[in-house]
Order: C-alpha cells, then structure tokens, then sequence
C-alpha cells in the first residue's frame, strides 16, 4: 500500500485542499513519512490483536472521484429531518448543492474544510492535528489524503438549534478510497447536536478514513450520533477525538450496522474538572462482517465521570471486537467511571473479542467495568411461543429488546426514531417498526 | 527406638543417591550454553530422552526475546550472568544461630507465630537434622505408599518413575510455550513430583514443607502433578513466612495433568523477599502454571502473593473435556515498589465446561498491581460458562491498578461474565472500626481481610488463618 500512497499523494496534491498553505503540505509531507514508515498495522500490535488489516495492506486504492449523480431525494430519504443543517459530501468531496445551512449568525460557523481554511486560516492552523498526534498509521493515512470535511465552530454561548447532520455518502467505481477530517470548536457555554451519517449508493468495494477533531470548551453540551450503514464491501477506519474542559458534557450514541471491515478509535479525555461523557453505542453485524470499537477515555482532572455501555448482536459469521480502556491519572480524584459490554451471540460462527481494560493510578476513585456474552434465554424464548408468536419473531422481538435499552436513552425522538429503523432494519424486522413507537 | 531407626534410615537414605553429596563440592561457573545443560543432566544422572529434551527446550529458547507486554518495568536481565547449577549453598555461609538472622525477619516470624525450630530452618541456619519435621514427613510418606501415592522430588520420580515423565512432561506446559518456560525446560534444578493412581482420593494435604529433600530446589523448580481417573489430591506450595533465598531470579514451571474425573486443588502462599523500601534487591518470579482438565475433572488454583518484587504469574485451565472445572482464586497484595502483573486463562474447549475466576488485587505504597486474564471459549465448547469477578483495592495515591481482562467467545451458547470495581477502603468503614477503639492497622487489616475473604476461604484451614496474618503484615506502614 505504501508504494501506490506515494504515487497517489504525488498525482493528487495539487488538487488537495490547502496545496498553498506551506503548513499543511508540511503536515501532509510529515505524516506521508510517518505512513511509508510504519505502514497500516498489524495483528502484532496489541491495538491490532483481533482486527486483520493484511488484505487491506495488500489492496491498492485510487484516491475517489467527484460524483454528480446523486439526486437530492437520495439525500433527504436518510437524513433525520430536511430543515436541518445539512452538509453533505460525496465520495469525500463536499457538494454544496445539496447541502442546506439553516442557521447562520455571526457567532455560528459550519463550513466545509476547504471554504472554512480560506475564511478561518489562522483557526484551523490553531487547532487541526492538535488533538490527534500522529502516532499511528491511520491518523498519518488520513492526513496525506484528507480531501474534505465540516468545519463547526460555536463561539461562547451559542445554542444550535437545529441539529447539524453531517452525511457521507459513497458513489463511486470500485477499489477508490476517501479521506475525511473534520473540526468541530465548541467555546464556552455552546450547545450543539451533531449527527454523523454513512451510506453507500452502490455495491462498490472501497476504503474510507474519517478523522473527527471535537474541543469541547468549559460548560458546552454536545451530542454526538453516528449511523454506520456503510455497504458490505466498505471498509471504514475512524477516529474520533473530544478535549473536555471544564464542566463539558459530552454525548455518544453510534449505530453500527453496515461495511465489510470498521474499525472505530474513540479516544476522549478529560482535562478539566467536572466533565462528564457518556458513550454508548449499539453494533449489529452479519454475515462476514466485522465491526471493531476501541474506546480509550482518559480521565486526568479531579471530579470527571465516564459512563460507557456497549452493545453487540452478532450473527452468521461475523465478529466484533470491543477494548473499552480507562485510565485515571494520578491527579484524577474523585473519578467516577463506569464501563460495560454485552453481547449477544446468535450464531455458532460469530466471535466476539472484549476486553474492558481499566488502568488506575489514584486511590480516590470508584471505576467498575463488566463484560458479558451471552445468548437469547430460551424461557423468555418459549414464554413467547407459548403465546402463539412464531419463533423467529419471537426471536427478533427479544434480540430488539437487547439492543432497545441503549436507544431509548436518545433523548431527541427522531433520533431515536432512526436509529430504531435502522436497528429494525438490520434484524429483519422491519414490521416491528410502527409497533415500536 | 524404633522411631530412630526409621530417622536413621530416612537420613542414611538420602546418602545414598551418591550425587546429593557429589554437588557440595562442585558447581559451574556463570553462563548458559549446551555444555552447560549437558553438566546439569549428566550431574543429575538423567536418562538420554530428558538430556535431548532439555537441549530441545534450549535451542528453542535462544530464538525466542524475553516478553515485554506486561505492565511491569523489568530491569534487563544477564542470562548468562547466573550459575545454572550451583551446589547446595554451603553451609558455612548459612547464620550459626537466630542471633545472626535480620532481626526485623525474626519479628515476622514471630507475628506468624512459628515455632522456633521452623523458624531456624526457614532463616537457613545451619541445623543438623530438624527431629520433628523428618519423623512427621516419615510417617507420612508411608501413609501415601500404602495407597500408592508417588510423591517425591523431580529427580528421584526421574530416575524411579521414568515412564511417567516421559509421558506427561511438558503435555501441559511444552518447551515452546513461553521465554520462561522454554529456559525453565533447559534448565530446570528439581522440583516436586506427585502420582496420584486411580479412584485414590489422596488421604492429607500434600506440601512442599514436608518433603524431603525439599529444602534446596533451586531457582528453576519444575512441578508435575499427575491425578488419575477420579483421583483427589490437595498441593500446597510455599510458606507464608519470608523465606530466606539467595537467587534473584526465579522461573518455575507447574504442569497439572486432571484425567477423566479427577480432581487437583493446587494452593500458593508465595511470599519471597519483595525487596527493601526502595525497590532494591528482591526476588523476580517468573511463573509458568498451567493445567489440564479431562472430562469431568477439576482444577482449582489458589493463590496468595504478597512476596517477591516482581511477579509474572498466570495460573491457567485448559478445560479439554466434556464437563470439567476450572477455578482461580486470587489475592496479589503489593507493596512499596512491587510490581504484580498476575491473573489466570481459562481456556474452553470440551462441552458444559465452567470457570470461576476471582481476583483480588490490592496495591499500597508506590507499587503497581495488575490483573490479565484470558477467558477463551472455543467453538465446539457448547454450554461453556465463566464467571469473572476482579476487584482492586488502593491505599494511598501513589499506587496503581490495573485490569486487562481479554474475553474470546466463538460460541453462541457460551455465558461469559465479567466484573470489575477498583476503590479505596472507605473513610466510613475505617470510622466505624475507630470509633469502637480498634488501631488503624488492625482496622486496615481487618478490612482487607474481609476484601478477600472470598479467596482466603478457598485456601486449607492452616494456611487460611496464616494467610490473614499474613496480609496485616504485608501492609504494615502503608496507612497512616
């Protein structure tokens, strides 16, 4: 893979965004060594134990090509609502005509990356890259071949009214591969909805990287959705960055249902004293798929809590992975941080690899972790056949109400509503979905 | 008389294996190469299978690089700086009477309450012959023969058992399994060697403290343990009271091997010299245990750590048969600079097999004190079903703990549980133990206790109330 980045990197950067910002070509160049260095990792590394990334390092991929046959109502059938903020990129570009900005003042700026550079240069300087250290191979993929991405910035005191949904939608021939970054700013006392969506519009095979830079000021209030419904060719290796300071909260719901291979890096730490995050997320995997989600929260000030709940259902042969670390520095008093993982195993092919990983270096904290797999309780099973429901719906009805506690904490009921459907979907049950609300 | 004359016997015994006495004057000088396992062997007159075995291990062991993936800071260690055989120590070197002994060692002693011939021979002094213990280990060991019960040190089942050893010897732990392991198999010195035969339910628990010959096992002890089908026996190994040793580094190796309906509980107070407050000199313990389940046969560690400076030890479980148990208790207490990095695997791979693991961790001082295990559930291991629960106890905020729980399931039937919770003694516990004019050591130590209750229970009756004493002491000046 090493060999075709070079070529790619060398036939595309003139088209790059920022190829005239000396600063970024200098991060782009950094990173391109980092990468032709270390190359993407292997199942050697104990952050890649479980998750086989040999075929994808064999693979060549072209950098995707702009696409301008996607219809808007292929859009607007998977947002959650059209009168939001909608920024929509395709194959990693951003397409203004689809998109829609509802909300604009002056203290409120969503932009795509390659417009927000131009306007807010110095901002970006500031703080792209900063959060994520190049410290491995996928941050270093991504900044060589970053194309696009959101740029958000709430300044103090700023409450966003409409959700900003950021959607990514994939159209392209086989074998390409799209590079995201994006920059979400939160100051002082901001509020803000943010939701993440993925979707491919044909069977094509290709490689997404998506890095996500979040800097949550004192007091602010983010929540933050994912929906992976990639296609089951894709394969998507994220990251996910979020500084807390002070006071913050943030909020993580991800639904996780589509793509061939994912691999989710969520790191979150808090700064300051009192913040708070709570992660949650839900992954349902079928066939070969395999769904990876590696959490790191670190806690380094006194007062901070961590709440984290994952959720897996894996059937056929799919496999998921789930390292849940925790670590509470030594100033870190008073830390409150809870972790869980359940699975539920549906199939004799399915493998699940979990390790709830707590790391604590202070002995004024409560910190509890536990991880279960299981399978569906064949009592509650023939209770519902007893009651004349076939057992596949029986079936159905008690996997959904594994996975039902985690989505009725989304607080926003259309939120909750596609997540549900999405959900519903993925298990087959799509006629649960009117019964549901 | 006649007890005197089987004393005679039993020493006069021991003369009789002609290389016991041919050591004292010899050993080789440091370093590691085949000569050198070729010395060992043929000093231990072995049979040519182990000889070839051993230079097997070795030759595997040179490819291999020591194991860096655990949480501990390990100083670089000159493998070829250490005597791989060495004589017993002279004992001229040994403290002529308690008066020469660490007086603080002597205090420790006394607060486990050990009786003063023990207490000489555990500080080394040079006794002659420590009257009571030989007589109870005589009667004894005729009590096993009667039932025969094979238990003796690895050297005398070599040369008297050579069959066994030849069949189950490295089945459970190979040459190949891990550094230490690999370079335990080049090397090993002796160790304790128990057969157990058919449907006998072995009639005492089995200790390293009454055998013979158990006195100078070497830095590199190998253990195997062999219950036939549904057979019992009890292992205790260690003493809860600091044992005086020379050697730096130690590499053990246990196999277990648990046929069709067998049962083996195997308990460790290990409490080697953690080293002084500041992390200097004390003992490194390497640890390989690991045993194996056949259909309907159990398997249960229990383990008390408080000693040594580092610790590297994961007692596990292959649970092959259809049925079997595998069972871990565990209280690792660390101190000062100690590091621990302990746990256990239990790997499923027959049907409706079951495994407990409780682990107790608890860290004072500046030490660290983590917690890896491995539950794997194979594909074909139908009904399997573990339950984890590993808690972590910190006193002062300069310590640490950690937990690296892996868990991999490839079965849809399996029941995988996994719990953690790490916190401090509460200031409400240790009010209320104040308030009714109970010290804060005892209070501290009380409350420990209760922590581990869960484990200490599991240990034999002597070693448990041992083990409670032993606890308080470790952690003496750690609150305040």
């Amino acid at each position: 893979m090493q060999q075709h980045l070079i070529e790619q990197y060398q036939q595309h950067k003139q088209n790059f965004v920022g190829y005239k910002d000396e600063w970024l070509v200098e991060l782009r160049e950094e990173a391109l060594a980092y990468f032709l260095d270390k190359g993407l990792p292997t199942t050697k590394e104990e952050h890649y134990k479980y998750t086989n990334l040999n075929k994808l390092a064999r693979s060549s991929y072209h950098l995707s090509h702009a696409s301008s046959s996607v219809s808007k109502e292929q859009i607007s059938n998977r947002v959650i609502n059209t009168s939001n903020n909608i920024l929509v990129f395709i194959n990693g570009y951003y397409s203004a005509s689809h998109s829609q900005i509802v909300e604009s003042h002056n203290n409120l700026y969503i932009a795509n990356f390659a417009t927000a550079l131009k306007e807010k240069n110095k901002l970006i300087t500031n703080y792209l890259g900063k959060q994520v250290s190049l410290d491995n191979s996928i941050t270093a993929l991504n900044t060589v071949m970053h194309q696009d991405g959101a740029v958000i910035l709430l300044d103090k005191n700023v409450k966003v009214e409409h959700p900003i949904e950021l959607v990514f939608i994939h159209h392209d021939d086989d074998k390409s591969m799209q590079h995201v970054r994006n920059l979400v700013i939160a100051s002082e006392n901001s509020q803000a909805t943010l939701i993440e969506h993925h979707y491919a519009l044909d069977e094509s095979e290709y490689l997404k990287t998506i890095i996500t830079e979040i800097d949550s000021g004192a007091n602010s209030q983010l929540n933050y959705y994912k929906l992976q419904c990639e296609n089951k060719n894709a394969h998507q290796l994220s990251q996910l960055d979020v500084h807390q300071h002070q006071d913050s909260h943030f909020n993580y719901m991800s639904l996780d249902i589509g793509g061939k291979l994912i691999r989710h890096d969520i790191n979150i730490k808090l700064l300051s004293s009192n913040a708070t995050c709570q992660l949650n997320g839900l992954y349902i995997a079928k066939s070969k798929q395999h769904i990876d989600n590696h959490t790191c929260i670190e806690h380094q000030s006194p007062y901070s809590t961590s709440m984290e709940n994952f959720k897996g259902i894996l059937d056929d042969k799919a496999r998921a992975v789930f390292n849940g670390r925790v670590i509470v520095q030594e100033g870190a008093i008073k830390t409150n941080a809870q972790q869980n993982n359940a699975n539920l195993l549906l199939s004799n092919d399915a493998e699940i690899d979990t390790k709830p990983q707590l790391e604590i270096f202070n002995d004024d904290v409560q910190c509890a972790h536990g991880a279960t797999v299981g399978q569906l309780d064949e009592q509650a099973l023939f209770y519902l056949c007893a009651r004349g429901i076939d057992q596949q719906q029986a079936k159905t009805l008690l996997t959904f109400g594994f996975a039902k506690a985690l989505i009725n904490a989304i607080s926003d009921s259309r939120i909750r509503h596609k997540f549900t459907e999405l959900a519903l979907s993925k298990l087959d049950a799509e006629q649960l979905i009117q019964e549901s609300f | 008389m006649a007890q005197n004359a089987e004393i005679h016997q039993i020493i006069d015994k021991e003369y009789e294996h002609g290389f016991v006495t041919e050591l004292e004057s010899e050993s080789i000088d440091c370093g590691l190469n085949e000569d050198v396992i070729r010395f060992i062997s043929q000093k231990k007159n072995e049979p040519e299978f182990l000889l070839e075995w051993r230079l097997k291990a070795y030759r595997h062991w040179l490819t291999m690089k020591s194991p860096n993936w655990a949480n501990l800071n390990i100083a670089p260690i000159d493998y070829q700086a250490i005597s791989y055989y060495s004589a017993p120590k002279s004992k001229k070197d040994a403290p002529k009477s308690l008066d020469e002994v660490d007086p603080e060692l002597l205090r420790t002693y006394e607060k486990l309450g050990i009786p003063l011939k023990e207490q000489e021979m555990l500080a080394g002094v040079a006794v002659d012959a420590v009257f009571d213990s030989v007589s109870v280990a005589t009667t004894f060991k005729d009590k096993l023969k009667e039932q025969g019960i094979i238990f003796c040190s690895f050297s005398e089942a070599v040369h008297e058992h050579p069959e066994l050893i030849k069949q189950y010897l490295g089945t459970v732990v190979p040459t190949t399994d891990n550094f230490f392991a690999s370079l335990n198999s080049a090397v090993f010195s002796d160790g304790s060697f128990v057969y157990i035969p058919k449907g006998v339910r072995c009639p005492m628990e089995l200790s390293t403290y009454f055998r013979i010959n158990a006195a100078n096992t070497g830095q590199f002890e190998r253990t195997l343990i062999i219950a036939d089908e549904d057979s019992q026996v009890s292992y205790l190994e260690g003493c809860t009271a600091p044992m005086r040793d020379e050697n730096q580094l130690h590499a053990a190796v246990v196999e277990l091997v648990a046929l069709k309906g067998a049962s083996i509980k195997y308990s460790t107070v290990q409490n080697w010299y953690p080293g002084d407050k500041d992390g200097k000199g004390g003992i490194y313990n390497f640890v390989t245990k690991r045993g194996e389940c056949h259909d309907n046969a159990k398997i249960s560690w229990t383990q008390v750590e408080t000693g040594s400076a580092i610790t590297w030890k994961y007692p596990s479980v292959i649970l092959r048969g259809d049925n079997s148990i595998g069972e871990f208790y565990s209280v690792a207490l660390t101190n000062n600079l100690q590091q621990a990095d302990t746990g256990t695997k239990m790997i499923h791979l027959g049907k409706n097999t079951s495994s407990t693991i409780i682990a107790k961790g608890i860290s004072a001082g500046r030490s660290q004190n983590a917690y890896r295990g491995l539950v794997k559930i194979g594909k074909n291991a139908d009904n399997a079903r573990n339950f984890t629960q590993c808690d972590s106890l910190l006193m002062g905020d300069t310590c640490s703990a950690h937990t690296f729980p892996y868990i991999e399931s490839k079965n849809k039937s399996a029941k995988i549980e996994h719990e953690a919770t790490t916190s401090r003694i509460s200031d409400e516990q240790l009010f209320y133990l104040r308030q009714r004019g109970i010290s804060i050591e005892d209070s501290v130590s009380m409350i420990v206790n209760g922590f581990c209750k869960q484990v200490i229970r599991n240990l034999p009756m002597e070693f448990a109330v041992e083990a409670q004493k032993l606890l308080g002491i470790s952690l003496e000046g750690s609150v305040g």
